[in-house]
């Protein structure tokens, strides 16, 4: 994807073809900033790994850019629309899948996936979801609730409602941590098919060989402000970086 | 539509599993026949305290049904789903209190037979205003309870911070249902306890106005 990069200030680079801005993000627990500056902008198309020590704010700034978590202070834009306020609209566009991937155990797979569809305002597919099925390796199982899946067939399931849903950005926390070897392979090239088709995709991870694998550029946060960024980033760069924490 | 998706999802959540259900029922059952055996009531007491028992049971049937229809939503982090959807969360709010407005309902009737049986609830006397001060009163606390349901969810040991903050703010209803439903009863004219149905109605209105407007804010951590 062709990119112009236009070099704000400090360590942030803003894509002059940004999908999504945010500025100024913080948040506190307990009055203990998490997050203090978040400031970023991803371009469409990109993929992108947010990083960091364990309590460093990851999953907590994901939250807050799917609107499940309210910031305290900044603000943040998709496609040129305000996120952070009471209108709706913008979730069309955005799609969030968490370390447990938002399902009602007593559901089957299918009822899960058409309930989210509908929410969505997306019709059911058949075809795409039997094919999504056999891709993902749930075949046969889509009429067994849930609450009988293990943790990595719940993961692709998850990602299966990706799939299936419409939108330009989606936030996915930690993606990997319950897929097997097959499974993590299975999610690098559907990363790849998202990107050829204009897709961004904010994730994280701990396997910074595979994050390095698949992502245009990582994302470090550190102390509750992006410390740092790396254009194709490798895995012994990330690991320096991680290892270079004080 | 959103209403009805997530008025829908929680019926069949509920048929498929019946555990809410079940469980207001089973405790409804427990506490009336626990009154009606473990207590030598006259006559005349049982008027004057079933109507008020009868109300203080549905009471705690009610925090039971909030924690399940409620609490299903924490399991997989299935509220995540609710609050990153297109939807307006005025309409999760309306939603799920309508699906546990109905779930009271069921748990409601399926009971009642048992206080009119067992504690001579005297049901037959005034059935029309009866259930008008049922429906009534059910809309409050659904009202009330869909909103502090929806703030304990994402609260720290929010399932025990539900029963804290509902019980002051049911109380007024369930001492206002108590007094109707005993006028009512006692063939007393409408005239004579309107006041306690229009404090139930005030209370319903300010508690779904309150979550049409900040369910959006309470929804988020």
């Amino acid at each position: 994807m062709q990119c112009l990069w236009a070099r704000s200030s400090g360590l942030t680079s803003a894509p002059v073809t940004a999908l999504i801005t945010a500025t100024g993000i913080g948040k506190s627990f307990n009055l203990r900033p998490v997050l203090r500056e978040v400031s970023f902008a991803l371009a469409s198309g990109e993929t992108v790994l947010l990083f960091g020590r364990n309590g460093c704010g990851k999953t907590t700034l994901l939250k807050i850019m799917a609107g499940i978590m309210r910031p305290e202070r900044g603000q943040a834009s998709l496609d040129r629309r305000e996120l952070f306020t009471s209108d709706c609209q913008w979730r069309y566009d955005m799609i969030y899948l968490g370390h447990r991937p938002s399902l009602y155990p007593a559901f089957s797979a299918r009822e899960n996936l058409r309930l989210s569809l509908r929410l969505r305002r997306v019709g059911w597919d058949e075809t795409s979801f039997q094919n999504l099925l056999e891709r993902y390796g749930l075949s046969d199982r889509e009429d067994e609730p849930v609450e009988v899946y293990s943790e990595g067939m719940l993961q692709r399931l998850g990602l299966i409602r990706l799939e299936l849903s419409r939108w330009k950005l989606a936030l996915l926390d930690e993606p990997t941590s319950a897929l097997d070897a097959d499974g993590a392979s299975l999610l690098g090239e559907t990363l790849a098919r998202w990107r050829t088709a204009g897709r961004t995709v904010l994730f994280t991870s701990h396997d910074m060989l595979w994050g390095a694998e698949h992502a245009d550029r990582a994302l470090h946060l550190q102390r509750g402000r992006i410390a740092s960024e790396l254009a194709s980033p490798t895995a012994p760069d990330l690991l320096a970086r991680l290892t270079g924490e004080t | 539509m959103a209403f009805l998706t997530i008025l829908a999802k929680d019926i069949r959540l509920e048929l498929r599993t019946r555990e809410s259900l079940a469980a207001m029922v089973v405790f409804a059952l427990t506490v009336v026949l626990l009154f009606a055996f473990a207590f030598d009531f006259t006559p005349a007491l049982r008027g004057t305290f079933t109507p008020g028992l009868m109300w203080l049971t549905y009471f705690f049937v009610a925090v039971l049904g909030l924690l399940r229809v409620f609490g299903q939503e924490k399991q997989l982090e299935a509220y995540d789903l609710l609050l990153t959807a297109p939807v307006d969360r005025s309409l999760i709010y309306l939603g799920k209190s309508a699906a546990f407005l109905l779930l009271l309902l069921v748990a409601q009737l399926l009971s009642l037979p048992v206080f009119v049986l067992f504690l001579e609830l005297p049901l037959a006397a005034a059935p029309v205003y009866f259930f008008l001060i049922l429906l009534v009163t059910d809309l409050a606390i659904a009202a009330v309870g869909g909103l502090v349901a929806g703030l304990s969810l994402r609260a720290p040991a929010g399932d025990t911070l539900l029963p804290i903050i509902l019980f002051p703010l049911l109380t007024p209803i369930l001492i206002a249902a108590t007094k109707a439903t005993s006028a009512a009863l006692a063939g007393q004219p409408f005239a004579e306890w309107d006041f306690w149905i229009m404090l139930i109605i005030t209370f319903f209105a300010l508690f779904v106005l309150a979550g049409i407007f900040t369910f959006d804010y309470i929804a988020e951590q």
